[in-house]
Parts: C-alpha cells; structure tokens; sequence
C-alpha cells in the first residue's frame, strides 16, 4: 500500500468558552490515500465543517498530527500552510462564500489569479468551467442577483477552476435540487476517476454513493467508517 | 426651537453613547480648530483689532504707519516728520480737532530708588492722550501745555503694565520722583489697563513729552530742525471731515511748510529740490483705527499665508470627521431606517445628523481656544525673538475671536455633517429594514464618498507640504546666502558716542579712534575697524555726487548709498577688494580725500572702464570747496543690511572726513580669533574703560544680527513645518481609522480570498492598493494646484522655483511613506488571523 496523502494522527479541536471547554474534535485518526472519494456524515453540530477546515488548512487552532502529501502540517506557518492549500486544494464552503462585489466571472477567476497562470489561460479555464456547469448566461451577474443553488453552483466551480489535487466540499449540494445535485455528483465522479481525490460532508446517502468510503462522525469522535462493500467498526 | 432643543439633547444622547468617536472627534477639530483660532488671533492683534481708545475709526495715520522707530537725518522726509513740521500741520490743517506725534526714545534708563535699569517709552506730543481719548487712572496725564517750552515739563505718564510690575501698582506712585537717562521727572498718572499706546507690537513702560526730547536724546536736539525727521503723526478728524478731505489738506499743508514756511531753514540744495519738484511732497493720509505698526508690514503676509495654511489644516480634520462620520453612519443604518419609515421626513433626519455635526464641532471649538490661547502666544514668542521683556503684543480673545471660532465651528460642522447627511437623504428604506442592516446599493457609494475624501485630504496635504518644503528651503538658502564677507568670528558693537555727551566733530572722531585702538588691543580680538552705518545697523545714508565721467540728468542717478569706514575695514570684515586697495592708516593719517567703490557703483557709473584714479563729487552747495574723492579700490558687493536683496550702489570714504552724516552712532566691526561671543563682555569693560557713561546702543555677533533680520522668514518656515506635521499626523490618523475601518468590513471576503489562496501579501497589496489609488489621485491633482498657489507666497521665496523638485518630492515621498503604512498596518493585522476566523466574523 503507498503512502496516504492525508494522514491524520490524533487531531483534536477545542473551543474555550464561557461554560469551558468544548471538544469540536476527539482524536481523530484518519488515512486518505490518492483518489480516494471520501464522505463525512454526522448530525449537525458533529464537527463535519470543522474537520474539512482542517484539512483544507484553513484552520490553525488544533493539535496532533497532520501529514499531507509528506508535509507535517502541525510544523508549518500560516504562509506554508496557505502554499499547500493554494498548490493542491479547492475547497467549496457550506455557505458558498462568493464575493459580493465580483461577478460570477470575476468569482471564479479569484483562485486562479492567486497561482501563476497567465492571464489568457485563466480566461479559457473560467470559461470552460463557465461552460461546463451551463452558467455562461451568468457570468456578469453580482452573487446577490443569483439563486441559493446558482450561488452554490458557482462555488462547486470556483473549488474545481484550478483542476486541484484535492477537492474539500462541505455539502456542495446543501441547496440544490435533486437533477442539479446529480450532475455535480457526476462531475466529482469523473474529476475522481481522472485522480483527484475528494473528500465531502453529506446529509444524503445518495450523495454519499458515489464516493468509496464513509466515515460517521458524532460529537467530535469517528464513530464509523464504511468503506464501498464492507463496515468496520471502530469503537 | 422646541425640536432644536430636542435635536440637541439627541445628539448629546448620540455623543455620550460613543465616547470614543466622539473623543477622537472632538480632538481631531480641536487641533484644526485651535490652530485657526490661534493664527487667527495674531491676526486679530496685528491687523483687525482697533486701538483701545475712543473713537478709533476717527483717527487717521499721517505718514508710513510702518516706521514707528525712524530716525532720519537730512533732507526733510513725508513719511515721517520732523517736529517743526508736525508743528505746520498741527497747527495749520482744517480737517483735526487734534494731532499728535510721537516718537522712538533709544536707550531709556530709568533710576527709581537705586541704579538705572532699562524701560521701554516714548516721545509723545503733550496733546497725545488728549487726541486719543485716553484718560488716567489715577492722576493724570499731559495736558497739552507740556508742547509750550523745552524741558521745561520733566513729567511721565506710565503703562498700567509697568505700574504693576515694577511698582506693584502701588497708588503713591504719582507724584514719585525718579530719573531718566540722568534727568529727574515726576510720573504724574498711570494709564488705564487696556491702553498700551498707539503702537501695535510695542507696550512701552513710560510715556514722556516731547518738549524734554532734548534732555532724553542729549547732543540730538531736533525740535527746531527741519532736517531731522522721527514723528508718526494721527490726527482724529473734526466731526463730517474725510479721510478724502484729510489727504488732500495735509499735502497742501506740508507743501507749503516745505516750500515757504520752512524753507529758510532748509539747506540751499534742499531748498531747490522742493521748489522746482526735485523731491516729490506726497504725505500717505489714511485710516488710523489700528494705529501704527511695523509688525504689521512686517507680518501680515506670513500671517496671511498661515491662515491659509491653518485653513487647510481644518480641512484635513473636518474630512477625518467627515469620514469617521460615514463609518459611524453604516451603523446607525437601521436607525435612520427606521425614523423614515416612520414618517420622519428626509430634511429632519438630515437636520438632526447636521446638528450632531455642528454639536462636535462645537466641542472641538471649545477645545481648539485653550489650544489657540496657548498656540497664539507661542507664536508671537517665536516671533519676538529680540526676547524684550513679556509680550510686546496684546493678544487676547476678544469679540472677533469668539466670532471667528464660532464662525469657523459651524462651518466646519457642516462641512463635515454634510457628506453622511445627505447619504440618508438618498437612502432606500426598504432593504436596509430587510436585509437587518446590510445596504447593498448604499455601500459602494459609501466607499466611493469615502475615497473621494481621502483624495481630497491628500490633495490638501500636498499643498500644505509642498509649501512648507518651499518655505524651508528658502530659509535654508537665506541661512546659506553669501552675504560678501565672512559673518562668523565677527562682533559688532554700537557705540552712541554723541548721546554719551561728546560734541560733534573732533570729540566725537577721537573717542571713536580711542575706542577702536582699545579694541584692537584685545587679546583674542584679530582685527578691529568701524563704520558709520555697517552691517545691518539699521542705519544707512545716501548722497547726491558728481561722478567725473558720468553724464545723466536723472536726480536718481546721481545718489548712491554712502558709508564711512575706518582703516582695514575690508579686511576686518572680510571682503575682497577686486581692483585697486582698500583705504588703510596711511590715509587716515594723511587725511586723504580717497574712497572706495562697490562693483555695482563702478559698473554703474564706469561700466567696463577702470574707475581707479576718477573723482567723485559731494554736491553740497553749503560746502562748495569740498574737495573731491579719489576711487582708489573696488570692493566685492556686500548685502550689507538686506539678506534678500542685491547690494546697491555704495561708495566708502575714510571717516576722519566727516563728509557725510556724523549724526549717528559709530559701529565697530571686531573679528575674533575664537567665538565671537566670548569678546562681549571684555569689549564691554574696554568701553567702560574708556568712559564709564557711554551709551552701547548693541553689541551683538554678525550671526545673530543677520538672523534677526531673518524672523518673519523662520516664523514661516517652523510653522509650516509644524503645520505640515500637524497634516501628516491627521491625514495618518485618518488613513489609519478609514483603512481600519474598511478592513474590517473586508475581514470575511480576506477569510475567503486566504481560503482560495492569497498569500499574505496578496491580501495586503488588495487593500493597500485602493490607497494608492487614491494616494495617487490626491497627489496628482495636488502638485499642480501647489504649484499653482505657491504663487500667493513668491515674496516668501528666495531661491527656489516654484516647482522646486526637492520641495515636492520630499513632501510627496513623506507623505507616500506615512500614507502607505497607515493603510498597511490593519491590512497586516488583517492577514494574521486564519482564513476559518475571519470566515467565521459577522
Ligand atoms: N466559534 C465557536 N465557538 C464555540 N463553538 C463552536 C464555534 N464554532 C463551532 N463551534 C461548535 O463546534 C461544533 C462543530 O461545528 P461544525 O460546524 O463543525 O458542525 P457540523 O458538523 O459542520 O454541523 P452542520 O451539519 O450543522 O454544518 C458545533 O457544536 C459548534 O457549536
Ligand atoms: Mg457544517
């Protein structure tokens, strides 16, 4: 078996607050290998979003063991984390999080203008994505004259314009309907067979099919993981 | 009024709930505030205020209100007078109930129960209080019989102030007997408080007659010449004359007295001269409410340009209010929202927000006049640097100044209420309520007004800070001028040899020359020589001369400024002579009849010949066998008594000659061997040595002189300076809270721009970008606007163009510097956070 890409080694989180401290993560241990397609479940308040941050390098507060791509991330500042998040991953949020003052356009070049592509490849990569998710009709639209799905839509394509190593999607289909949410589905299945790993949080099973491994996650602790065809337990 | 109240206490509500904004506020047009307030107050002293007496707006100035320390010798001047003169007009004209003179007194010494120490006064007319509508307050003062006969009225009239400080207002004072320069008088009544003469910039301690002119300036006796001329005259006009009916009255009086009534007493040259329009009779008549004053020619202008600096100033303040009200605005949104939707009406939203404004300002009006008060006086401190004992100006808030402040509170308070108030007057009610306080549409004009500001403040700076670059430089070039002669190692002294009792002619020559070879005999002292007018005596003489060889018919071409040198006085003082020698012992001791020229009077009347060996003629026709001067030397031009101005023509003759004026006190040129400072006191004691009664009117080191001349031109330099730093200081506060403020707003797009990649320093430039956009802009529009005004103040300049690249790039690279780090710092405070926090912050 090859070395995982993300490998975490008793990761915890924890918030101080008025009443103490809360735990948000409990010794987390977690492999995810190349080309794995990965679904976090859990209720609300599980820790789901909290976990994907992590991983995304979005987040600095935790401790334990982080190794991504032979990187010990525990050991990296905010600017070497932030050189890996913007070289491997694109990450899509629960709450979309698009510029309010730049179009679709203008949302979806944003990564790219952050890495070193010139300025007419970043054009043919937004419109191809543009074309790809059939929101060429709304590419001079601000975010506040698009629907929740579009809105959510343009964030699924804002995460893959960089063709990223490593998709983190927290429930990218939270607001779509269901034909919508199948073909982002599909898409994460082709990006997938073509290599890229990606990992998402999901209420759905449905959702959920399409990736190789589940793990359950309640109240901070892994409680389960599934991987395609067999259950482990592991508490 | 009901709802002003109701306004009012509303606001005052607003302001205590945001202690902090309020108190940045108020600080902030405090400090523009005060600093109007306090240059206005000079203002107010030098230039609006009338004088303190009855009826100022009768009075009318006689002559140049500007020479109130005169002293001229020879041919009968009309800008000021001589006392046979005052006397034609005041007894003469048709337009004044009364006229009065008055006039310097040098050296005053006064003995009141032990030695002499030193006062301040003046010669004034026995009708001066009397003209002036000034009573004691206690005894009494002149009462017009003091002009009858000379000396024969040893009284004083003494200051308020003086009575206060130097007899702790004591009341028995009146009637003590006390000595002045040696003469006993009587002060018989102290003037009232507020009265301080009619001088503005002098408080004198002591007010004496005229008629004791001859026992307060011995060996100078000038009331009975024509020739001598020292009063300032005001005349209050009768009741119905004008100033139009004054002028044209005192002409014609002072042309008769010159051409008939006085001309038996004029020399024959003289005589001529005002008969047949040689010498133009015009006498300056105009309004004399604010009473005499060299300050006044002297500081108007750098006033007027302060004013104008300290305007900006404000502006710069009222945009960072202007701005931190727009920022407090998009809170108070909702607020807003809601009284509309309630029926407010726009107009009363947006009276109530301007009397917020006005509120503020207000506060800051309050604490800008206990900044103006201390600023004022710290201004006419740096002004008055000849140190004399407190104040010589009164300052003051009067009615003006509260006027001014109030003026300037609710203009500022508008200008500042303006921009937020009308940004509700615009406001769509309906999504504000909706969206629970997020103005989608209202936000990018928000932003817009905002920049548009701090464009305008940097273009503001630009101005101010250009000008104080100008202003710098061209004191640093009137520092640095070459001035012709070496200034450093030099001293200077006066010595006032005919006030000291000696007689014109011989007497006064020997002591001279005793004087001048105990100086050279000092250890430490290299060299020693004398002069009649010198380096910035303040004295200076002219002559009518023939110059063999020189044709013009032009009476202005044939006078030259004149001086009398002692032997060696090139070398001593350091200036190259360029053909021929200098005058030296030899012709001293053979009473030669020898001169030396500047280039510029060769140049004039030789131009490229060799003047060596030509004769110059004083034309004197009371002397007509004068024998002529032969040049014998070419000095280099010196700027003798003017930093500024080029040298004129000067022609130098030895001054055992005595052939121009031997009416003034001779100044000695010393040069040291170490710091010319230390000779003070050894030259002093040689002086006494001499004879312990001689007058030093100054004894000072070239340096100081040079820079005393300097005043106004540093007055300007280290307030604009300060002024500038005062913008730079606002403009970065400002910068730094509307950058601060921006950033925050920005915190969850800079969480998701760090979560998409951007490097820290992407996140940097993104803000910091928008500030040198607008940086840029500012700048832009500023430097062509500065170049533009720096026109106002061209008389200020020396040296330096307009454009002054070194002026401008100084002012643009400080500003950038300050600019940029005020918008870097929150950007970087901004970027320190991780991505998942600033998502996470509403
Ligand atoms: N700033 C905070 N301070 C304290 N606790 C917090 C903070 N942010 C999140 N939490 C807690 O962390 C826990 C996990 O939150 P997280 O957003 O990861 O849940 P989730 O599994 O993604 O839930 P959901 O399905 O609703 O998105 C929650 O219980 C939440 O209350
Ligand atoms: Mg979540």
């Amino acid at each position: 078996m090859p070395e995982p890409m993300i490998s975490l080694r008793n990761v915890e989180k924890t918030y101080k607050t008025a009443a103490g401290v809360t735990y948000v993560l409990r010794r987390i241990n977690l492999d995810i290998h190349e080309g794995d397609f990965l679904t976090i479940m859990g209720p609300s308040g599980a820790g789901k979003s909290t976990l994907l941050s992590i991983l995304g390098m979005l987040d600095d507060n935790w401790t334990g063991e982080y190794f991504f791509i032979e990187n010990a991330i525990q050991k990296l500042d905010r600017k070497h984390r932030a050189d890996l998040n913007r070289k491997y991953i694109g990450f899509v949020f629960q709450s979309y999080h698009l510029l309010d003052n730049l179009t679709v356009y203008e949302n979806l070049d944003v990564p790219l203008s952050y890495r070193d592509i010139s300025r007419k490849q970043r054009a043919s990569m937004v419109a191809d994505i543009l074309d790809r998710f059939q929101i060429v009709g709304k590419k001079d639209l601000y975010p506040n004259q698009l629907s929740g799905g579009q809105q959510q839509l343009v964030g699924v394509a804002r995460a893959v314009v960089g063709n990223p190593k490593l998709i983190l999607a927290d429930e990218p289909t939270g607001n779509l309907h269901s034909s919508q949410a199948k073909e982002i589905m599909e898409l994460f299945k082709r990006l997938n067979d073509a290599g890229t790993t990606i990992v998402q949080v999901t209420h759905s099973e449905a959702n959920a099919a399409y990736g190789n491994r589940i793990i359950q996650l309640f109240d901070g602790w892994i409680t389960g993981e599934t991987r395609a065809g067999q259950a482990v337990a592991t508490r | 009024m009901n709802t002003l109240l109701r306004d009012l206490q509303y606001g005052i509500r607003m302001l205590r709930r945001a202690p902090s904004f309020a108190a940045v506020a108020v600080l902030t047009l405090g400090l523009g505030i005060g600093a109007n307030t306090a240059i206005f107050t000079v203002i107010n002293a030098v230039m609006l205020r009338a004088l303190p007496v009855e009826h100022p707006e009768q009075l009318v100035t006689i002559g140049d209100p500007s020479r109130v320390s005169s002293w001229s010798n020879g041919t009968p001047r009309t800008d000021v007078f001589s006392f046979p003169l005052y006397r034609e007009i005041r007894d003469h004209n048709q337009v004044f109930s009364s006229v009065l003179g008055s006039a310097r007194i040098d050296n005053l010494q006064i003995a009141i129960d032990g030695g002499p120490e030193k006062a301040t006064g003046r010669l004034v007319t026995g009708n001066y209080f009397e003209t002036l509508g000034v009573k004691a307050l206690i005894g009494r003062t002149f009462t017009g019989d003091e002009d009858r006969t000379p000396g024969s009225d040893p009284y004083l009239v003494i200051s308020y102030g003086y009575w206060q400080r130097r007899f702790s207002g004591d009341p028995a004072v009146v009637g003590r007997n006390v000595r002045v320069k040696n003469f006993p008088f009587t002060i018989i009544g102290v003037a009232p408080p507020s009265f301080f003469g009619e001088v503005v910039g002098q408080r004198p301690d002591l007010w004496a007659p005229m008629m004791m002119e001859p026992q307060l300036e011995p060996g100078r006796d000038y009331l009975e010449t024509p020739n001598t001329s020292t009063l300032l005259l005001i005349g209050r006009l009768k009741p119905g004359a004008t100033i139009a009916q004054a002028r044209e009255n005192v002409n014609a009086v002072v042309k008769r007295a010159l051409t008939e009534t006085l001309a038996a007493k004029l020399s024959g040259d003289d005589r001529d001269a005002m008969q047949n329009g040689g010498i133009k009779l015009k006498v300056d008549v105009e309004p004399g409410a604010h009473g005499l004053s060299r300050l006044r020619a002297q500081f108007s202008g750098p006033l007027v340009l302060l004013m104008g600096m300290v305007a900006l100033v404000l502006l710069v303040a009222c945009v960072n209010v202007a701005n931190l009200m727009l920022a407090r605005s998009a809170a108070r949104q909702r607020e807003i929202a809601v009284r509309l939707a309630i029926g407010a009406s726009p107009w009363r939203v947006a009276r109530q927000l301007l009397t917020e404004s006005i509120l503020l300002a207000f506060f800051g009006g309050v604490v800008g006049l206990l900044i103006a008060g201390w600023g004022a006086a710290a201004l006419v401190q740096l002004a008055n640097r000849s140190g004399s004992a407190g104040s010589p100006l009164v300052l003051g808030i009067d009615w003006n100044v509260l006027g001014f402040t109030a003026g300037v509170c609710v203009l500022t308070g508008l200008l500042f209420g303006l921009a937020p108030a009308l940004r509700f007057l615009r406001m769509n009610v309906a999504p504000v309520l909706k969206e629970g306080g997020r103005d989608s549409s209202g936000g990018a004009h928000k932003h817009r007004v905002g920049r548009l500001l701090i464009a305008a403040q940097v273009c503001l700076a630009v101005l101010v800070l250009m000008a104080a670059g100008l202003l710098v430089r061209s004191l640093k070039n009137l520092e640095d001028v070459d001035l012709g002669y070496s200034r450093d190692h030099l001293m200077l002294a006066r010595v006032d040899v005919i006030a000291s009792g000696y007689k014109r002619g011989a007497a006064a020559l020997n002591v001279t020359h005793e004087l001048l070879a105990r100086f050279k005999a000092l250890p430490g002292v290299r060299s020693a020589t004398m002069s009649l007018n010198g380096l910035y005596s303040g004295t200076e003489s002219s002559d009518m001369l023939k110059v063999e060889g020189f044709a013009s018919g032009s009476n202005q071409d044939n006078i030259s400024n004149d001086d009398e040198v002692g032997p060696d006085y090139f070398t001593t003082i350091g200036v190259p002579i360029v053909v021929g020698r200098e005058i030296n012992e030899q012709d001293y001791a053979a009473a030669a009849y020898v001169a030396v020229v500047n280039e510029t009077f060769a140049k004039f009347y030789f131009g490229n010949r060799n003047p060596i060996g030509h004769k110059v003629y004083l034309v004197d026709s009371d002397h007509p066998n004068r024998p002529p001067f032969e040049i014998i030397g070419v000095a280099k031009d010196v700027r003798d008594h003017n930093v500024r101005d080029k040298a004129e023509r000067r022609i130098y003759a030895p001054l055992s000659n005595g052939a121009f004026d031997m009416d003034v006190a001779p100044n000695f040129e010393i040069r040291a061997a170490g710091n010319p400072a230390a000779l003070i006191s050894e030259v002093r004691n040689a002086i006494r040595e001499v004879d312990p009664n001689l007058v030093i009117d100054n004894m000072e080191t070239a340096d100081e002189l040079v820079n005393d001349t300097l005043t106004s031109q540093v007055l300007v330099a280290r307030l604009s300076s300060f002024f500038g730093l005062l913008v730079l200081a606002l403009i970065s506060v400002g910068l730094y809270g509307s950058m601060s403020y921006g950033v925050v707003g920005r915190t969850k797009e800079i969480g998701v721009r760090m979560a998409l990649g951007a490097s820290r320093f992407d996140v940097i430039w993104m803000v910091a970008r928008e500030a040198c956009i607008v940086l840029a802009v500012g700048i832009a529009i500023g430097i062509p606007v500065g170049i533009a005004t720096s026109t106002a103040f061209k008389a200020m300049l020396f040296n330096v163009s307009k454009a002054d690249p070194l002026s401008i790039v100084a002012a643009i690279a400080t500003l950038v510097a300050i600019s940029v780090a005020a918008a870097v710092i929150p950007a970087r405070r901004a970027t320190r956070v991780d991505p998942m926090e600033a998502l996470r912050y509403e």
